[in-house]
């Protein structure tokens, strides 16, 4: 059995944590994968099988983040009639505007539909993709660009819009940018933000996980 | 010693759940993902102390956090898709950016304003007591 895919892969991840670079680990790793792949002339159907092995975690992985969820729950509780429809609003908003916008720009009907759970979290976003004939690959590349910008962008812009509120500011940068934003929160050491942000990026998952195979059905 | 077996314990509850899920899908024809309704099981079975923290934590922790690594194979990927991408290239990074800003922009002023609202609500409210 072949192991190379594995290996490197392993490699610089251990490599690249220690390194704590400011561009997110996926896309550095991502990018010097890719470059010794053309590199050396290999198939990426060879160094998926060789490393294959990795993606079978994707789900228990998936399921773990119920762990968060129920960390951070209290915040939801403190504020229910405030911040349930704030998830919803997030969640809507980010269906139709990507499904309009994707659309007015002519993009393909299956990069639109790789586009849609942009906002989600890896695991869940990859899950709605395939379900909805998206590129489950597209849709990670996307969804790690959209975690980059939300988490490069978001205080900034969101101190320009004069949002004071710790509780708007993670929901906010939570279910627009995931995983990736909260990492943001969490570098600033706010810890009302960071909590409000997870809860946010998972709901926000969940939600989109439900409406977005039904919003397809109409178009 | 301890931490070994409550991370055999939170690997095998996270699998059975996994399983469990799978099996009730496939039984149901629901077309729900499987790892996504595990989410809300595992979050009700915590939450109604069927399942202890103690007993998940170790395990959820460490995969939470080498989770990125797991999802390289299908990131790598992407190189399938560049004819694709070289076709769709603006529509997909202008909508990644403008949704982007445009979904947090618009959740953060209506959470502000609700949050807000709320305050108000309530201050009125004790006044009127």
């Amino acid at each position: 059995m072949n192991i190379f895919g594995l290996i490197i892969t392993l490699t610089l991840f251990l490599i690249f944590k220690k390194l704590k670079l400011k561009i997110p680990i996926i896309i550095s790793i991502g990018i010097l994968i890719i470059l010794i792949l053309k590199l050396f002339d290999i198939n990426y159907q060879t160094y998926y099988q060789s490393a294959s092995i990795l993606s079978f975690f994707i789900a228990p992985a998936t399921i773990a983040l119920a762990y968060p969820m129920y960390k951070n729950y209290h915040i939801l509780i403190k504020n229910k009639r405030a911040l349930y429809p704030s998830l919803f609003v997030a969640t809507f908003s980010a269906i139709i505007l990507t499904y309009f916008i994707s659309k007015l720009l002519k993009a393909d009907y299956n990069v639109i539909m790789s586009l849609l759970p942009k906002s989600t979290t890896l695991p869940i976003a990859l899950e709605i993709s395939k379900s909805i004939n998206g590129y489950p690959e597209l849709t990670a590349c996307i969804v790690a660009l959209t975690g980059v910008i939300g988490g490069a962008f978001g205080h900034k812009i969101l101190k320009f819009m004069k949002i004071k509120s710790d509780a708007a500011i993670g929901i906010a940068i939570g279910s627009a940018s995931h995983v990736i934003g909260t990492a943001a929160c969490a570098e600033r050491k706010n810890e009302k933000q960071t909590a409000a942000s997870t809860i946010a990026l998972i709901i926000v998952g969940l939600l989109s996980a439900i409406f977005i195979p039904l919003f397809k059905n109409f178009y | 010693m301890k931490r070994i077996l409550n991370f055999t314990i939170g690997f095998l509850i996270i699998f059975g759940i996994l399983f469990f899920c799978k099996f009730l899908i496939n039984f149901t024809k629901i077309p729900f993902p499987a790892p996504i309704l595990g989410i809300i099981v595992l979050f009700v079975l915590l939450s109604l102390k069927i399942i202890k923290e103690e007993w998940i934590n170790d395990f959820c922790k460490f995969i939470l956090k080498y989770m990125i690594l797991f999802f390289m194979p299908a990131f790598v990927g992407v190189i399938e898709y560049f004819d694709i991408i070289s076709k769709n290239l603006y529509p997909i990074l202008a909508t990644i950016f403008i949704t982007t800003i445009l979904i947090m922009i618009i959740t953060a002023l209506f959470t502000e304003n609700v949050v807000k609202y709320k305050r108000l609500y309530n201050l009125r409210k004790r006044a009127q007591k």
